[in-house]
């Protein structure tokens, strides 16, 4: 398949994913339940990272295919990424411990 | 509570049409709508608007690279520089005072409305581009600036860029700005979801209205003319300087 194509349906299939669990938990935490407001972020924060999920999708398309002119690139892009997920890792961390409890 | 949700999810739906419509982000309209009608303070603003243009970035993404017209090569080249930019614009945007931030929002709203109106002819521009490389490099990393600082996607700079330096047809070019306003947009929302500036209650409203408005959008914007759609965009933005210039300075028109 060519790489727009998979690329478009892996998108179009996390988005569907992530919306219907936005949706849903939303639901559950307006209904007050406290894990549905958990859920509720987690959703939100996994929504955001699409983006970056797709271009780690498209870095591994790349090596396979050794295209390193556009695999460099993309590597770069998703280690400056992961950079900033690291310098604001403290809301997240506080995030998964709510999780945990 | 209620009522404001349902009034974001109203004005995103109708901003993320006329974004569709007119191939643009969107943030440029919501964060003065978000600040100025329903009283926002500009930091939660462009948290919301950046979670928005995510989404209706992403939908157009799903539609141009199934038609194979994104070029994923300059894209992800350029989006270097425009992360960068991002993520060092939101960081430092938790420490700008909000006076600053709409004044910066008020200039970039009047530049953008007087680009809608008035453009230079591509061949000019063209013809008097030298070092394209370095150029494409700045643009995008400005691009960035923008993006994380005023929650606009950002696409004023990259589209321009692609077609003119680059060389890129139209629609690929597009396409391009798309996928790489994606990236750009979810990197800055992380940094204000990670700094605490979000209501996820907002973000749902804003993120489904955006997305039902883009779907939407996209359709009527066959039958309508782009001309008048352009001229209307100019006006509601030059308006939304003045009163975003008004508003730094402490004035306010209505209640």
């Amino acid at each position: 398949m060519a790489l727009g194509k998979s690329y478009s349906k892996l998108i179009r299939v996390l988005m569907y994913m992530f919306l219907l669990s936005i949706f849903t938990t939303a639901i559950l935490a307006s209904l007050g339940i406290k894990v549905g407001y958990t859920f509720f972020r987690v959703s939100l924060l996994m929504f955001v990272l699409i983006p970056l999920i797709g271009v780690l999708y498209l870095a591994i398309r790349k090596l396979l295919v050794k295209d390193f002119e556009t695999l460099v690139p993309l590597i770069i892009v998703s280690l400056v990424i992961l950079a900033n997920i690291l310098l604001n890792i403290s809301y997240i961390q506080e995030l998964f411990q709510c999780l945990a409890k | 509570m209620a009522i404001e949700i349902i009034l974001l999810f109203i004005v995103a739906f109708c901003i993320g049409g006329i974004s569709a419509a007119l191939g643009i982000g969107g943030g440029s309209l919501m964060v003065p709508f978000l600040v100025l009608l329903l009283n926002f303070d500009i930091k939660s603003a462009i948290a919301i608007s950046l979670f928005a243009i995510v989404s209706t970035s992403l939908a157009a993404t799903i539609i141009y690279s199934k038609k194979d017209l994104v070029n994923f090569k300059y894209g992800s080249l350029l989006e270097i520089f425009a992360v960068g930019g991002a993520i060092i614009s939101s960081n430092i945007a938790a420490l700008i005072d909000e006076r600053y931030l709409k004044a910066a929002f008020g200039i970039v709203l009047a530049y953008s409305a007087y680009r809608l109106l008035k453009r230079r002819k591509a061949k000019q521009l063209k013809d008097s581009i030298k070092n394209r490389t370095l150029l494409s490099f700045i643009a995008s990393f400005m691009a960035g600036i923008i993006v994380g600082l005023l929650g606009i996607g950002g696409g004023v700079l990259k589209v321009p860029v692609l077609i003119l330096v680059l060389g890129l047809p139209v629609k690929t070019a597009i396409a391009t700005s798309e996928f790489m306003i994606s990236i750009t947009s979810s990197t800055a929302a992380l940094t204000y979801y990670a700094k605490g500036y979000i209501n996820p209650y907002f973000i749902t409203a804003a993120i489904l209205g955006s997305f039902i408005g883009a779907s939407v959008g996209s359709t009527l914007a066959v039958k309508t003319k782009p001309a008048i759609l352009k001229v209307g965009l100019a006006i509601l933005l030059a308006i939304f300087s003045i009163l975003m210039l008004l508003s730094c300075l402490g004035v306010k028109l209505w209640l």
